[in-house]
C-alpha cells in the first residue's frame, strides 16, 4: 500500500514549493477537519464552509509569505488558532449584520477557544476522523465495489451479515473475509501515516 | 503445495495478501462454516478498539450535514482497466485479471492481478498515462523493461513479460507480499550492521548482474528494494524506470517523480552517470539502513538535487556512536562525493561488503545526540535566506556572540585544534553558502582517505555542543517570523520549550524510539535557554517594526 503523501513531509513540499498536486491532497485531508472543527465550535453549515475556505486561503497565504515552523505540534497549534479565530470573526460578522440571536453562540465559542488545551484535543480528533475516512476512501478505491460494501454494510452500517451476504450473492465467508481485509488495509494505511509523521517529528523535536 | 485451511497462520496470509487464488476461495468458503476462523479473522485484522475507532471515525454524525464520508474520488487507476466478466475482480490488463491496486507511484500504478494462465497471482506494473504520452519516455520503458528481463539473478526481480494495453506499456513480474526496505526501515528503525550489510551485499550482487548486461538502474532507494519472507532475500525492482521519467521531461517542470535523496551528485547534476552512480546509491542505501534516516533530510526536490549535487556526504560517525572503522571506510568508499575515488564495480562493492560481515555487529549502531539537531540545522540556510539581509546580519552576530559566550564557559577547556574547527565553523556562517553545515558541527567533510576517518572525540564532543546551540537557534528564529501578527502569538510562552506533542501515541512512539531526548540539562543549557529567550525576543522585536 502506497499512501500518496505523509502529512508532514507534505507540508514540508508545500513549504518548500508548492505544487499543485500537493495543495489538492492537503485539502483534501484537511478540509473536512476545519470543515467539522468550525462545526463544532458552533458554526452552521454553509458559515463553516466559509470559515473553512478562508482557514485554507490563510493557510496558503502563510506559506506563501514566509516557511511557516512545521516542527512537533507547531503546526496543528496553529491551525486550530487559525480556525478559531475564523470562526470567531465570522459569529461577530453575522452579530453585528443580524442583531441578535448569536450573541449565546459567541458566549460558547469565547469559552470553548479560551481552553487552549481543549482546543487542540478538539482539532487532534478531527484530524484524526479525517485521516481514517481518507484511508478508507484509498482502500476503498483500491478494491472491488463488492468488498467495500461487504465492509460497510456490516460494520459501518451495522447490518446483519447474512443479509448483506444475500444482497451481494455470494457466501457469508466472502462478507467475513471482504470485511476483515478492508478494516486491516485502513488500520495499516493509517499506522502508516501515523509512523511517518511521528519520524518527521523526531527527526524535529 | 496444499494447505491447512483452517489454521491462524493462514489467517494471517489471507490478510497479508499472501495466499493464491485457489487458497483465497478456500478460506472465504471454509469462513462461512467455522465460527473458529471467523472470530479469528475479525481479530487478526484488528483489535476490538480498532474495529469500534474505524467504523465510528466512518459513521456519519450531525457534524456531517449529509456529505460524503468516505470520498470516491480515488478510484481514478481503475480507468486504465478494460472490462472483465469476473464480479470479483476490479477489471482487467491484457489477459490478467485484476483483483486489487497495490500502490500509485508517480511512475505508474502497481495492480495486484491473477495470472488466469498458471492460476498465480502477479505484479503488473503500468506506466502513467502522462508519461505514456511520451513517445521517449514509452520507448524507453519497453527498452529498459525488456533489457530487465534478460538480467535473471536471485536478488532482482523477474520480469515475466512486457506488453501493451490500450496504448499503455506494462510489466509482469511475480507478486511478492513481503515488505519493502523501506517499510521494514519506517516500521523498525535503523537495522544492525550484520542486516545492513547482508542486504547491501545482496543488491550489489543484484547489480553486478545487471551491470553485467550494461543495465544501469539509476534509482537505487529502500522503496526499490523488496525483502522476501523470512528468507530475508533482497530483491531489486524497477529497472529503467528512472530513465523513463527523465525522458518524460517530467523533472524538469520541478515534479520530480522520485526522491533524489539517494542519487548520486553526477546524477543530480545532470552529467552522465555510469556503473558507479548506482554504488553512490548503494552507499547512500547502506547509510539509511544503519542511521534510519537517509543522508539527506527530504526537502523539496529542487533543494534536495542542489544538495545531492554539491555537498560531501555525511560520514556515519557525525550521527552513529561508536562505528566500526571498517565499517565507516566502506560506506565512504561506496558513498562518494567523487566517482573516480568510489568503489569501481559492483563486483568489488559485493566482495568488500562481504568481507565485512563475519565480524558485523548484530545491534544497531546508537544515535549520537547531536544528531536530533541534524535536521533542523540542514534547514538553517533555506530559513535565514527568508529573513532581509539586516535581519539575518543581526541574527548571525547574535549567533556568534552566543557561540562565543558558551564556548568561554565550558569548564573543559577544549584543545586548540577543536576550537579552531568551531570557530571557523561560525565565523563561516554568514557567507550563508549549503555545504557549510558540517563546519558547524565541527566536523569537517572528508573525503574517503582512510587517515581522516578515525573519530576525533575532542571535536565530536564539541560537536555535540555547538550542534544543539546552532539548531535551537534556528528553532527559535523561524518561530519568531512564522507566528507573528497570526492568532498563535499568544502562546510564546509555551512555544520556547521544547514543542510536546499533542498525541499520546506520538510522544509514546517518540520515547520508545529515542532513548535520549534532547533536553537542556548542563548547567550551561539553563543559561543557553535564557541567551535564545532573549534572541527570540530580539527577533520578536525586529518582526513588530
Amino acid at each position: 500500500m502506497v499512501w500518496p503523501q505523509t502529512s508532514l513531509s507534505m507540508l514540508t513540499r508545500l513549504r518548500d514549493g508548492a505544487e499543485q498536486r500537493c495543495w489538492d491532497q492537503f485539502g483534501a485531508l484537511y478540509r473536512p477537519a476545519i470543515f467539522r472543527f468550525c462545526r463544532r465550535l458552533g458554526l452552521q453549515d454553509a458559515d463553516a464552509d466559509d470559515a473553512t475556505q478562508r482557514v485554507l486561503q490563510q493557510v496558503a497565504d502563510a506559506f506563501e509569505r514566509r516557511p511557516p515552523d512545521l516542527s512537533a505540534g507547531r503546526f496543528r497549534s496553529w491551525l486550530s488558532q487559525v480556525a478559531r479565530h475564523t470562526s470567531l470573526k465570522i459569529i461577530q460578522r453575522d452579530h453585528r449584520h443580524r442583531g441578535s440571536g448569536r450573541s449565546e453562540v459567541l458566549q460558547q465559542l469565547n469559552a470553548v477557544a479560551a481552553d487552549e488545551d481543549q482546543l487542540q484535543a478538539m482539532w487532534a480528533a478531527e484530524e484524526r476522523v479525517a485521516l481514517y475516512r481518507r484511508a478508507a476512501a484509498e482502500v476503498r478505491g483500491n478494491c472491488t465495489p463488492a468488498v467495500w460494501a461487504a465492509f460497510e454494510q456490516t460494520s459501518v452500517a451495522g447490518r446483519s451479515i447474512e443479509q448483506v451476504a444475500t444482497e451481494l450473492g455470494v457466501s457469508a465467508g466472502v462478507v467475513y473475509a471482504s470485511r476483515s481485509r478492508v478494516l486491516k488495509r485502513i488500520r495499516h494505511l493509517v499506522e502508516e501515516l501515523m509512523r511517518s509523521d511521528t519520524d518527521d517529528h523526531r527527526e524535529t523535536v | 503445495m496444499p494447505r491447512t485451511i483452517c489454521h491462524p497462520s493462514t489467517i494471517q496470509d489471507y490478510l497479508n495478501d499472501a495466499l493464491s487464488p485457489e487458497d483465497e476461495g478456500a478460506v472465504e468458503q471454509h469462513l462461512t462454516d467455522c465460527p473458529v476462523c471467523r472470530q479469528c479473522m475479525t481479530t487478526a485484522a484488528g483489535s476490538g478498539d480498532d474495529w469500534t475507532t474505524i467504523t465510528s471515525a466512518l459513521r456519519a454524525d450531525e457534524l456531517d450535514e449529509g456529505r460524503q464520508i468516505v470520498s470516491d474520488q480515488l478510484l481514478w487507476p481503475l480507468t486504465l482497466l478494460g472490462p472483465t466478466d469476473d464480479p470479483r475482480m476490479l477489471g482487467r490488463i491484457g489477459p490478467f485479471e485484476v483483483s486489487g491496486c497495490v500502490g500509485v507511484g508517480g511512475m505508474g500504478v502497481v495492480f495486484k492481478a491473477r495470472d488466469p494462465a498458471l492460476d498465480r497471482f502477479v505484479a503488473v506494473k503500468v506506466l502513467s498515462p502522462q508519461l505514456a504520452a511520451s513517445e521517449s519516455a514509452r520507448s524507453r520503458f519497453e527498452r529498459e523493461a525488456r533489457a530487465a528481463a534478460a538480467v535473471v539473478h536471485d536478488n532482482v526481480i523477474a520480469v515475466h513479460q512486457v506488453s501493451e494495453y490500450q496504448g499503455l506499456p506494462y510489466l509482469v513480474m511475480p507478486y511478492l507480499p513481503g515488505p519493502s526496505l523501506e517499510e521494514r526501515l519506517r516500521q523498525q528503525g535503523p537495522l544492525a550492521p550484520v542486516e545492513a550489510l547482508r542486504i547491501a551485499r545482496q543488491v550489489a550482487a543484484g547489480l553486478k548482474a545487471a551491470h553485467a548486461q550494461g543495465l544501469i538502474h539509476r534509482d537505487i532507494k529502500p522503496a526499490n528494494i523488496l525483502l522476501s519472507g523470512q528468507t530475508e532475500r533482497a530483491l531489486l525492482t524497477d529497472f529503467g524506470l528512472a530513465r523513463a521519467v527523465d525522458d518524460a521531461s517530467i523533472t524538469r517542470a520541478g515534479a520530480l517523480a522520485g526522491t533524489p535523496q539517494f542519487m548520486a551528485p553526477e546524477q543530480a547534476r545532470g552529467e552522465t552517470t555510469d556503473e558507479r552512480s548506482d554504488l553512490f546509491s548503494l552507499g547512500a542505501l547502506l547509510f539509511t539502513m544503519l542511521t534510519g534516516r537517509p543522508p539527506v533530510p527530504e526537502a523539496s526536490g529542487m533543494e534536495t538535487i542542489h544538495r545531492v549535487g554539491s555537498e560531501q556526504p555525511p560520514r556515519l560517525s557525525v550521527l552513529l556512536e561508536d562505528v566500526p572503522r571498517a565499517l565507516e571506510q566502506a560506506v565512504s568508499a561506496l558513498h562518494c562525493f567523487a566517482p573516480s575515488q568510489r568503489v569501481a564495480s559492483a563486483a568489488r562493492a559485493e566482495s568488500l561488503l562481504e568481507s565485512l560481515l563475519p565480524t558485523a555487529g548484530r545491534r544497531p549502531l546508537q544515535r549520537r545526540h547531536a544528531t536530533d539537531c541534524a535536521g533542523r540545522q540542514s534547514s538553517l540556510p533555506a530559513n535565514l535566506k527568508q529573513l532581509p539581509v539586516w535581519q539575518r546580519w543581526t541574527l548571525i552576530v547574535l549567533v556568534v556572540c552566543l557561540c562565543v559566550a558558551v564556548w568561554s564557559k565550558t569548564s573543559d577547556p577544549p584543545s586548540g585544534h577543536s576550537a579552531a574547527t568551531a570557530s571557523t565553523g561560525a565565523r563561516r556562517r554568514p557567507h550563508d553558502t549549503p555545504g557549510t553545515d558540517s563546519a558547524v558541527t565541527g566536523v569537517t567533510p572528508v573525503d574517503i582517505d582512510p587517515a581522516l576517518t578515525e573519530p576525533d572525540s575532542a571535536a565530536d564532543g564539541l560537536a555535540a555542543r555547538f550542534g544543539r546551540q546552532s539548531s535551537d537557534t534556528e528553532a527559535s528564529a523561524s518561530s519568531a517570523p512564522e507566528l507573528a501578527g497570526s492568532p498563535a502569538t499568544e502562546q510564546r510562552p509555551h512555544d520556547t520549550t521544547v514543542p510536546v506533542s499533542s498525541d499520546e501515541s506520538e510522544s509514546k512512539a517518540a520515547d520508545t524510539i529515542k532513548p535520549n531526548p534532547p533536553a537542556l540539562e548542563d548547567p550551561d543549557g539553563v543559561q543557553l535557554d535564557a541567551l535564545l529567550q532573549s534572541i527570540d525576543r530580539q527577533l520578536e522585536h525586529l518582526e513588530n517594526r
